[in-house]
């Protein structure tokens, strides 16, 4: 009897000894979703294999594209941070679908064996193409899908058309007051600069307008009641295209309420840059 | 004698406290196997799971409710029931009957405070545990980092208090079955109805006072203003003002208890 309770006692012991070595998926994810500051002035952060240094601009401003993983759970922290209390005590970051930069608010930071590239793109890239984005949300029945981010590039037949369009002479653009003053009068699609590659932009908007069936161009880069360039027969079909093949990339709008509006004194882009007077603002780092 | 007392109740209550803190140990164990086949895409682990971690939060409230009706009815029973002709005869003053059943109240909830932690570690063991307790000490550095040397005395205050008001609990439980026991019939009902009472006119006197005080708003203002220039000293005034309210509470009670036990027992 003696030896069966030892026996059980064991066993018990054993069993209890491999259970303190399971794995727990909460406490792996908290690890898993955690990077480190790597030194106190918090210019390069550790996340994996991998060290990301903070972006130096320079002069240029910028954003970048690029489908953002939207995940609320990466932070960074001082090394002493527990992975439990990592989204409490850390500095919330997302990431590209590359894992090549990350994200801080408006800081950027790229991964070590990256940083040069990038760094030569945005000193040495033309900001000469169009980029739009908008989020495609799941089909109703479809539940395992998420809403994600599409960036869409202009084509060069499309770019052009923006581009002659954005060259009319003062006398042939119209006062905004021509437009719909109906609350959501217009259909309007934000666009920006970026390079050929979509991989860096600027904080310029440029915003193609469908309103009451016509087609315009609101440069937005111009604070200027006179900022709305009309589209031209010859390339009335290929803005439309842009509307047609991408409906969920257009907002409803009161460009009217815009320039009549004493809110609105400012622009807030897309990645949360102010910009007075819609002009590009310089990010020093 | 006090010894022999103490040590007959602390054998009943483990007879009756153990076997529910080892149930409760265990089902914190079938919780952590159940974790073993963790797969949260799958609905039945997750049905399974959730069904397990609502068995242990039933089983750590029962544990919690027997603690203390085990606790109440020891003391019921032992004085003044049959068992109380026997207790009552002993050489054994009522203060020190008070005393021991006090003690071993006390004792076996922090025998039940021990399951809790114990059965906490069993269900998170692995890598939780350890990731847990880098979280505690990292919060505790963070607390002297904050309070400096205030925060031995923040813990041991709130220790000191957490002691008092859970002695003062079971005194004034005590006090209501005492008082409930001068009833001819019914001793029961009328200590609930004691309790009660005592509940309804803590509310009003607390009202009252807070109507007065805030009433003035002059005073109340001032009184913000020297906490808010004052937090530490605020906080340890505060806390060991109420240390020192329990206290008194628990003495009163106590009294009260050994009187009646001494001068009014009604054992029928």
């Amino acid at each position: 009897m003696k030896r069966f309770f030892r026996l059980s006692a064991l066993v018990i012991a054993l069993v209890l000894l491999a259970l303190t070595l399971c794995s727990c998926q909460y406490v792996d994810d908290a690890r898993s979703h955690q990077a480190f500051y790597t030194d106190d002035t918090k210019r390069e952060i550790s996340y994996g294999d991998h060290v990301y240094k903070i972006l130096n601009p320079g002069n240029r401003s910028f954003v970048f594209t690029g489908t953002y993983v939207d995940d609320y759970f990466y932070s960074v922290t001082e090394k002493d941070v527990p992975a439990l209390l990592a989204r409490f005590e850390g500095d919330f970051i997302d990431f590209n679908e590359e894992r090549t930069i990350m994200r801080m608010w408006d800081s950027w930071y790229i991964r070590d064996d990256v940083y040069n590239r990038v760094k030569d793109a945005l000193q040495n890239s033309e900001l000469d193409h169009y980029w739009f984005s908008y989020i495609e949300y799941p089909e109703e029945d479809d539940l395992s899908s998420d809403m994600r981010q599409e960036n869409v590039l202009l084509d060069d037949e499309t770019t052009e058309a923006v581009n002659r369009t954005l060259a009319l002479p003062e006398d042939e653009r119209i006062s905004y007051t021509e437009l719909s003053d109906s609350d959501y009068g217009s259909k309007i699609i934000y666009l920006s600069n970026c390079d050929k590659d979509m991989f860096i932009t600027d904080s310029s908007t440029v915003y193609l307008l469908n309103d009451r069936g016509e087609y315009y161009i609101w440069n937005g880069n111009e604070y200027d009641e006179n900022s709305i360039f009309p589209v031209s027969e010859d390339d009335r079909a290929i803005i439309k295209r842009v509307f047609d093949d991408y409906p969920d990339a257009a907002d409803e709008y009161n460009v009217r309420w815009y320039f009549e509006s004493d809110y609105y004194d400012y622009d807030y882009n897309d990645y949360g840059y102010y910009n007075s007077n819609m002009k590009p603002q310089t990010v020093q780092n | 004698m006090v010894k022999k007392l103490i040590k007959y109740d602390f054998r009943s209550y483990l007879r009756l406290l153990l076997p529910v803190q080892l149930i409760l140990i265990g089902i914190a164990a079938l919780n952590r196997f159940i974790q073993i086949f963790e797969n949260t895409k799958s609905d039945i682990y997750n049905n399974i799971f959730v069904s397990s971690v609502v068995l242990y939060v039933i089983a750590v409230i029962v544990t919690s409710l027997l603690t203390s009706i085990v606790a109440i009815v020891r003391f019921y029973q032992g004085m003044y029931t049959n068992e109380g002709y026997l207790n009552h005869t002993l050489p054994v003053t009522p203060a020190q009957h008070i005393w021991a059943k006090l003690l071993i109240s006390f004792i076996f909830d922090l025998g039940t405070v021990l399951a809790f932690f114990l059965s906490f570690m069993v269900i998170t063991a692995g890598d939780m545990n350890l990731e847990i307790f880098k979280a505690a000490g990292y919060l505790i550095g963070k607390m002297f980092g904050e309070f400096g040397s205030e925060t031995v005395l923040y813990a041991i205050e709130l220790l000191v208090f957490m002691t008092v008001v859970q002695l003062t609990a079971y005194l004034m439980l005590y006090f209501c079955i005492s008082v409930g026991q001068l009833a001819r019939k019914k001793k029961i009902l009328l200590a609930f109805g004691v309790f009660f009472g005592l509940y309804v006119i803590t509310q009003i006197i607390a009202t009252v006072i807070i109507i007065t005080v805030t009433l003035n708003f002059a005073f109340v203002e001032n009184v913000f203003k020297w906490i808010a220039d004052n937090g530490h000293a605020a906080a340890h005034i505060i806390i060991c003002s109420e240390i020192l309210i329990s206290a008194v509470l628990g003495l009163v009670y106590f009294l009260i208890t050994k009187f009646i036990m001494s001068k009014k027992l009604n054992l029928t």
